[in-house]
């Protein structure tokens, strides 16, 4: 008890402290996600006009998950150097999977049904894409959105460990000076985060799940 | 004048080494009512489907209203031609209203009024409330459905329609409603609708001709009396007379079409 009261006592005393890291981690994560969703649906996209380039592109997003993020972080070091940019390039990295792989499998899984009734009324393949694809693949691609928030939040506390900003620079100077109070202060505060920003999602989510299929559908596609 | 024609059409899926539309020729007349039967996998369905070029056929020619398909735009022909499915294919992320107007949507039509009005005078066309409109079809039951699949093939005021099915996955009362209501709609507006089904009683009773297909052949083409009748071969007598007519046509059916034949010789 008295451990925790230490540690919002340094949230009071150090506010500016924490605020400053809080907003480089908004930043750092920001760019990322932005980065992420603009490859990820992009790339998720083109992969459904080919089998084998979805394999391949699948199989390089899935071996970039296995790689451990603090080894990650080192190779990227001598390519790009220390700081942000290695972060957001690292977490950008990281995040492609969940996006190409819920983007191709929320287009592949729409119902055939649907996709014969489309092009037999005459849609054209751009129309098909944005007419009915896309909005009907929303509610994957947007869990998969969902997940890769999270992890990149969560993921991005390292990004202090090559010399990047955000909080964990307040977990890494209490490990490194022993500062428990340090590290849990900024563990937490980045766990906050996480779970305030899954809170939001998860409402935006169930939304357009509503708005777009007319009711929740916990299932994915219907016919 | 015939609308559509099939001439010494063939199909051979790339899986398989047996045609599934084998030398075929046919000519459909502009308000005909057609309804394609046969034993699964004698080609009714990829008949259906290679008119509005889903299916390119392996050889042959197939015109629509004097052109070969070849030389229509497939987009522009197919948006001339309603389409109707069994399971229908309306779009789960749209409204009634804009599942309804959709053909008008992807065709550039820009007037929300004019689209408004459409959606609101074809679903009242199909015998529903236009409170409906704004729905999603996951409220709608099965034959609601089907009723906005047949709005929808209705909204670009297509010469042809082609239904695969289209009644197959709704209880039997919904079915005889709806198929009621398409023969109204077929008298009014004097569409060329060509139906696939394989309920022979549905079928004879939509039909103004029925072309009843067996390995990829036409066995028999005609008027419910001609192929009661005048069955042209084994395949055709077995076929309805074993299937057992009597039950799917009411007598009432059968001995009005007894007396016209009468009256006509």
């Amino acid at each position: 008890m008295e451990f925790m009261k230490d540690v919002f006592s340094l949230y009071f005393e150090r506010s500016e402290f924490f605020l400053t890291l809080l907003y480089e981690h908004i930043i750092i994560t920001f760019i990322a996600i932005v980065i992420i969703t603009i490859i990820g649906v992009t790339s998720g996209i083109l992969i459904t006009r080919n089998k084998v380039a979805a394999n391949i592109v699948l199989a390089a997003t899935n071996f970039l998950y296995t790689i451990p993020s603090i080894a990650l972080f080192g190779i990227l070091v001598p390519l790009v150097g220390i700081g942000d940019k290695n972060a957001i390039i690292a977490l950008s990295l990281y995040g492609l999977l969940p996006i190409i792989r819920n983007t191709y499998v929320g287009i592949t899984e729409v119902d055939n049904q649907i996709i014969e009734s489309a092009i037999g009324m005459g849609t054209t393949q751009k129309q098909l894409l944005f007419k009915i694809q896309l909005p009907l693949a929303l509610p994957v691609i947007f869990a998969g959105f969902r997940t890769m928030v999270i992890m990149t939040i969560a993921l991005a506390a390292i990004a202090a460990f090559i010399g990047g900003g955000g909080l964990g620079v307040a977990i890494w100077r209490g490990i490194t000076t022993y500062f428990t109070e340090m590290i849990m202060a900024g563990s937490l505060l980045v766990a906050l985060l996480a779970i305030v920003t899954d809170f939001i999602l998860g409402i935006i989510e169930k939304r357009l799940r509503i708005r777009i299929l007319g009711k929740t559908n916990e299932g994915g596609i219907q016919s | 004048m015939s609308i559509i024609t099939f001439q010494q059409v063939s199909k051979t899926y790339k899986q398989s080494s047996n045609p599934v539309i084998h030398d075929l020729n046919l000519s459909i007349e502009a308000g005909e009512f057609i309804t394609l039967i046969g034993p699964s996998g004698c080609g009714k369905t990829t008949l259906l489907k290679m008119i509005n070029t889903l299916i390119q056929p392996t050889s042959g020619t197939i015109s629509v209203q004097g052109k070969s398909i070849d030389k229509w735009d497939t987009i522009q022909l197919r948006r001339m031609i309603g389409y109707v499915i069994q399971q229908v294919g309306l779009f789960p992320h749209m409204n009634i209203k804009k599942n309804i107007t959709y053909v008008l949507d992807i065709n550039g039509e820009k007037d929300k009024d004019f689209k408004d009005k459409r959606a609101t005078e074809l679903i009242q066309f199909v015998g529903l409330s236009p409170d409906l409109l704004s729905r999603h079809p996951s409220q709608l039951s099965g034959g609601q459905k089907q009723r906005i699949g047949v709005a929808r093939a209705l909204a670009a005021d297509p010469d042809i329609i082609l239904m695969d099915e289209p009644f197959g996955a709704v209880d039997e009362i919904a079915r005889t409603r709806l198929q009621e209501e398409l023969l109204s709609i077929h008298r009014k507006l004097k569409k060329t609708i060509i139906f696939v089904t394989h309920d022979i009683g549905e079928a004879f009773k939509l039909g103004t001709t029925i072309i009843l297909m067996n390995n990829g052949k036409i066995e028999q083409m005609g008027t419910k009396d001609e192929l009661i009748f005048k069955p042209k071969t084994d395949f055709v007598k077995q076929f309805i007379g074993l299937k057992g007519f009597k039950e799917t046509l009411d007598e009432e059916a059968l001995q009005v079409a007894y007396e016209e034949m009468k009256s006509k010789k």
